[in-house]
């Protein structure tokens, strides 16, 4: 439990040697850069103004970009995805600049993918175009005409159309009595229009444009194509299946880029690491011919800050300064391997306050137990232990991936050992003897245990409040809020057994009495203060509502069991020919899994909730600001 | 009448409460994936890399139908389902049976539900941040307390109020 | 406010919500050396697909109009009552309308305005001023028209048309928002409107336009009656200011008159109430399912469009990017 003391370190140096000064820092990686700007006004800063690395940052921001842009459009046509992702690559000094020079080969590539990607575009709107339109051509499919021919000439007029289904015969009906000089023919119909074919005289024009507004007529127009409805179909499929070819040719030329994508990792690994170089400057102040930074460091690193200086420049001013009153430093966690699992729980919820307590360590037994009891089944943790055991192996993950995994794997290891104390091995699968007793025996006896495993962990909550009032200064506080809380809790639990009733007694009316009398002690008004005094004592049904909570613990345990056992019975009732058994088999791996994986979610996030509203709600104060460090940050190039 | 009631009315009103546990409390799962489940095809129409996440808060308003199961199981153990024979119960048992088993309908519907709208809103969250899934998980969380209370309710009412 | 015909289009909108123009992408625009380069920012974003549509390299109408038409065409798609959107699309159409009955009553050209982006296309439009046949519009627009055309006969004043087809497009948005029973849309559109009175209210009052114009001018519907305006255009501005002190937006009247009274403009104003539209869009963040965050979402791609063009049309002019910059602030809350 640890939170890595801080001091703020100001450095002094030339401009000459901020470029090397920069880079061995980075490298260095334990400096948390913090923005001078806010500070300038103050009086010591008088003669500084704000640096900037703008010009160049915005330059790599754009290269950043273009590398980006072509990973992501190789990434789409690269089948072997995942498996490519081949362990990190070495990269030496020399291939380093090459690199950070290799600004026409990577246009080269980027104009590429772009030049692609642009006529990939075009083809798929060409082809909708297409598509849209053999569409509309296709209830004309039976017409036999063609459509150039479709017009008004001197005498007659010819046009397409279509009227609502609903209308057809009615308009088929009205348009017919103007007489002979009108021809009507129907080409086709679907569910909601009825094409139509009419030819008329010109001297019925008008009287027919009434009779089309009347039904709602809607002409076609294919005033472009020439031929019949049928040849332009076959040509816009003809069209279409040269467009699919296009296509796929153009696919080809796309996959064939997927050799440069290493290369293309390396840029963006190079050009972060760039961009952070140059962007880290906006931080920073300056003269004429030096330039200051600040920022927060470690005090273990202090000394090796002084180093990496050294190793670049004679000519620097180094400060190190304790946190005035009032600054928060950023927060780094210290905690030993086995702890750092649980850092992903608190990280989840917010990082502890600078200045507040470092809970992991603390925390992380009762996570693992309460873990444990939730799933309760000694297969599901060994299978939950072995898996995650060949994840962290075989992976290698870092940061929160690998948090995560070794948290699941201690709450394997913990629901192997609850499970055979509860006797539960694939629910009744495995019958064997539970070591403590069988929670559907004795449900009591359980709840006795959850009972009491919660107000142990609110108990060591409470606690861990009086340790910081005590270490704050505030040994008063501590007695006034969390002693007398404490002994009139455990006088009334006294109270239940018979030998301890008497003591119990007095217990409970000392605590009482000491929370009626101090709780309230900030009121000046003294019936103001009993009254508060008083009504603190109701903090004794929040009490009661969260020792009740770890009842949980019970219910999602005896859920994985009857489970289990519902499984098993149904499996069960499968054997008896060899097809039986076989199905019976698979049935047992697809319940259990599926048991173990509704289930670890279960205990995975009803065990985090016992941490932070029950837990942290006595005690945990967060909003801590993540320490971070100004560091290399890559993910296809090996670090040195 | 009366003669039927006093002969099968136990075994009836056990059956009853069986499925309203398992009946309700199944149906408010239905309601409560099926809703996160729309709400997380919507994160992945345009961000398929976030399945995986999404896919971990929909089985979040789950479990209230595996509770429903659970209770339902229970009462058919009891009364002998999987046995030989049914059990036969007086009209006392089975009252007992059917009321011990109207906490988890009754809440498993309701907080599956409620749990479906906070899932729902955590997919949300996982759309524009999906480094907190974990915040939209505890969310949803909160809600499955309640239904966690009442199995345990249902369970001890069954395993203590019915001696058979 | 939880409505779970809202769960798919929300949450699928929130992942575009991280896919819009962020300010380091705007920085590099604004920092970039030429248009082209403009454009080529924009290649890297999801501006892309609709920049291969582009006729020549600067031709970036084309690519806002695009995206807008797209943005439409996916609210249409993922709105559980698409219809909804023609209350946003309709100023496009009204837009339109102008544009053409200028041309057809004033015998001007001014096709080039024309955007095909409303909800009744261009072609069909022109076709229905061909064959004088309204019955596809908006009865509120048609009765509009009417009224232009006989106000033409009498007096023809081309302002008329603007004035008329205003009202006409506020007055059908906030019937559409009311048949909707939407309650976040009626609320949003009558701020709207209250906005556009406060306006006409101090510019009508600013020149002395008289009784009768504000009464043209004035929209119905507003949260503020408009016998209210009426009743204040005697008294003084500040009774005016003090009367809205109950008002949301009483602190952009307020600021807005301290700067027009200093700088006799009243384009702070307008920013401040333009803000304050958008902030009501911008509800839609702490809202979990509901059609605001929708709504949100549009706004901020109509903002973007804004952007665009204020760093397109200065990268094309030369502007200084401080000035480009400065103008940026008008838009980029």
């Amino acid at each position: 439990m640890a939170i890595v003391k801080m001091k703020k370190a100001h450095i002094i140096a030339l401009q000459s040697e901020k470029q090397n000064l920069i880079k061995m820092l980075q490298k260095f990686g334990g400096l948390h850069v913090i923005n001078i700007e806010e500070q300038i006004t103050e009086e010591k800063y008088l003669e500084l103004t704000a640096d900037s690395d703008n010009a160049n940052v915005s330059q790599l921001e754009a290269r950043l970009s273009q590398v980006k842009y072509s990973l992501d459009f190789i990434n789409k046509y690269d089948k072997a995805k995942k498996s490519s992702q081949k362990a990190r690559l070495h990269v030496s000094d020399s291939e380093y600049m090459e690199y950070i020079n290799s600004n026409e080969e990577l246009d080269a590539i980027f104009n590429q993918c772009k030049e692609i990607d642009l006529k990939n575009t075009e083809l798929k709107n060409r082809e909708t175009k297409l598509t849209n339109l053999i569409q509309l051509l296709q209830p004309w499919n039976s017409l036999e005409s063609n459509f150039q021919d479709i017009k008004t000439s001197r005498n007659t007029v010819a046009v397409i159309g279509y009227v609502s289904s609903v209308y057809a015969e009615d308009f088929k009906r009205d348009f017919l009595i103007t007489g002979e000089l009108a021809y009507y023919e129907e080409v086709s119909n679907d569910k909601e229009n009825t094409y139509i074919l009419l030819v008329f005289h010109r001297d019925l024009e008008e009287q027919i444009t009434q009779i089309q507004k009347q039904f709602g007529w809607s002409k076609s127009g294919f005033t472009d194509l020439i031929g019949s409805a049928r040849e332009n179909i076959v040509k816009l499929d003809a069209e279409a299946k040269e467009l699919q070819h296009d296509k796929e040719v153009l696919a080809t030329k796309a996959e064939q880029l997927v050799k440069h994508k290493s290369q293309l990792g390396i840029m963006q690994d190079i050009f972060t690491i760039e961009r952070d170089k140059a962007s880290i400057v906006s931080n920073f102040g300056k003269t004429e011919k030096t330039f200051v930074l600040s920022g927060w460091i470690p005090v273990k690193y202090a000394e090796k800050l002084e180093e990496v200086i050294k190793s670049v420049t004679q000519s620097y001013v180094l400060d190190l300064e304790d946190p005035a009153d009032g600054e928060e430093p950023p927060v780094m966690l210290q905690n030993a391997a086995i702890v750092k699992p649980a850092e992903f729980v608190t990280e989840q919820y917010s990082l502890p306050h600078p200045y507040g307590i470092d809970p992991n360590a603390i925390m992380l037994p009762f996570y693992v137990i309460f873990f444990g009891m939730m799933v309760s089944d000694a297969v599901y943790g060994i299978v939950l232990a072995v898996a995650t055991a060949i994840a962290l192996i075989v992976m290698k993950p870092e940061g929160g991936l690998k948090k995560i995994l070794g948290l699941i794997f201690m709450g394997g290891l913990s629901t192997l050992f609850w499970g055979a104390l509860f006797g539960g091995w694939a629910g009744d699968l495995i019958k064997i003897r539970p070591l403590m007793f069988n929670p559907l025996d004795d449900p009591m006896k359980m709840l006795g245990l959850c009972l009491a495993m919660g107000v142990v962990h609110l108990f060591v909550g409470i606690g861990l409040q009086a340790y910081k009032n005590i270490r704050n200064g505030n040994v008063m506080d501590a007695i006034y809020d969390q002693g007398f809380w404490f002994t009139l809790i455990i006088g009334i639990m006294l109270l239940f057994l018979p030998s301890t009733a008497v003591v119990g007694k007095y217990m409970a009316i000392i605590g009482a009495a000491g929370m009626v009398l101090f709780a309230g002690r900030s009121k000046k008004n003294i019936v103001m203060r009993l009254l508060s005094g008083v009504l603190s004592l109701y903090g004794l049904t929040g009490f009661l509502g969260d020792v009740l909570s770890y009842l949980r613990l019970f219910a999602l345990g005896l859920a994985t069991g009857v489970i289990a056992t519902v499984v098993n019975s149904m499996a069960l009732m499968l054997k008896g020919s060899v097809v039986g058994y076989i199905f019976m088999v698979i049935f047992l791996i697809f319940g259990h899994v599926f048991n173990i994986a509704i289930n670890t979610l279960g205990a995975y996030v009803h065990s985090s909730r016992l941490q932070y509203v029950e837990f942290f709600g006595k005690f945990y104060e967060g909003e801590g600001k993540a320490f971070k460090p100004f560091t290399v940050k890559t993910k296809y190039i090996k670090q040195q | 009448m009366t003669d039927f009631m006093n002969a099968n009315g136990g075994l009836i009103l056990a059956f009853l409460g069986s499925a309203i546990s398992v009946g309700f409390a199944g149906w408010g799962s239905v309601i409560g994936v099926g809703m996160t489940g729309v709400a997380a095809s919507g994160v992945v129409t345009e961000d398929p890399s976030n399945f995986g996440k999404t896919l971990l808060l929909q089985a979040l308003p789950g479990t209230q139908g595996i509770y429903g199961l659970l209770i339902g199981f229970i009462v058919w153990l009891k009364i002998g389902v999987f046995g030989d024979a049914l059990v036969s119960l007086t009209l006392q048992q089975g009252w007992v049976i059917l009321f011990a088993c109207i906490p988890m309908g009754l809440v498993g519907f309701t907080s599956a539900i409620y749990q479906g709208k906070a899932a729902a809103a955590g997919c949300a969250i996982v759309a524009k941040r999906p480094e907190e899934l974990s915040k939209g998980m505890v969310f949803a969380a909160m809600v499955e307390t309640y239904a966690v209370l009442a199995l345990l309710a249902s369970f001890l009412m069954l395993w203590f109020g019915v001696k058979l | 406010m939880f409505d779970n015909k809202y769960l798919y289009p929300v949450t699928r909108t929130r992942v575009l919500e991280t896919k819009l123009l962020d300010s380091t992408k705007v920085d590099r625009m604004v920092e970039a050396k030429d248009a082209d380069d403009v454009i080529k920012i924009l290649g890297e974003t999801e501006y892309a697909n609709s920049i291969s549509e582009m006729s020549h390299s600067l031709d970036y109408e084309t690519v806002i109009s695009k995206e807008i038409e797209n943005t439409y065409k996916y609210m249409r798609e993922i709105l559980p009552e698409p219809e909804l959107v023609d209350i946003f699309l309709l100023k496009y159409d009204i837009h339109n309308l102008k544009v053409m009955l200028k041309s057809s009553l004033l015998d001007e050209d001014n096709d080039f305005l024309l955007r095909d982006l409303g909800t009744i296309p261009v072609s069909k439009m022109k076709e229905m001023f061909k064959e004088k046949d309204f019955r596809a519009l908006h009865p509120i627009i048609i009765a509009g028209l009417e009224e232009i055309l006989n106000s033409f006969e009498n007096s023809p004043d081309p302002q008329m048309i603007d004035i008329i087809l205003d009202r006409c497009q506020y007055d059908t948005m906030y019937q559409l928002a009311e048949k909707s029973k939407n309650k976040f849309l009626q609320d949003f559109i009558k701020s709207q409107i209250d906005m556009i009175n406060v306006r006409s209210f101090l510019r009508v009052k600013g020149v002395n336009l008289g009784r009768d114009y504000l009464a043209k001018v004035l929209l119905q519907h507003g949260n503020l009656d408009m016998n209210y305006y009426e009743k204040y255009l005697d008294e003084s501005l500040d009774s005016f200011k003090d009367s809205l002190w109950i008002r949301d937006f009483y602190s952009v009247v307020a600021e807005g008159l301290e700067s027009y009274e200093k700088n006799k403009t009243l384009t702070r104003l307008e920013k401040l109430a333009d803000d304050y539209i958008f902030n009501i869009a911008k509800q839609g963040k702490y809202v979990a399912f509901g059609i605001e965050p929708l709504v949100g979402y549009l706004m901020a791609k109509e903002n973007e469009a804004k952007i665009i063009r204020i760093i397109m049309v200065g990268k094309m002019n030369n502007i200084p990017n401080e000035i480009i910059r400065e103008r940026l602030r008008d838009v980029y809350v």
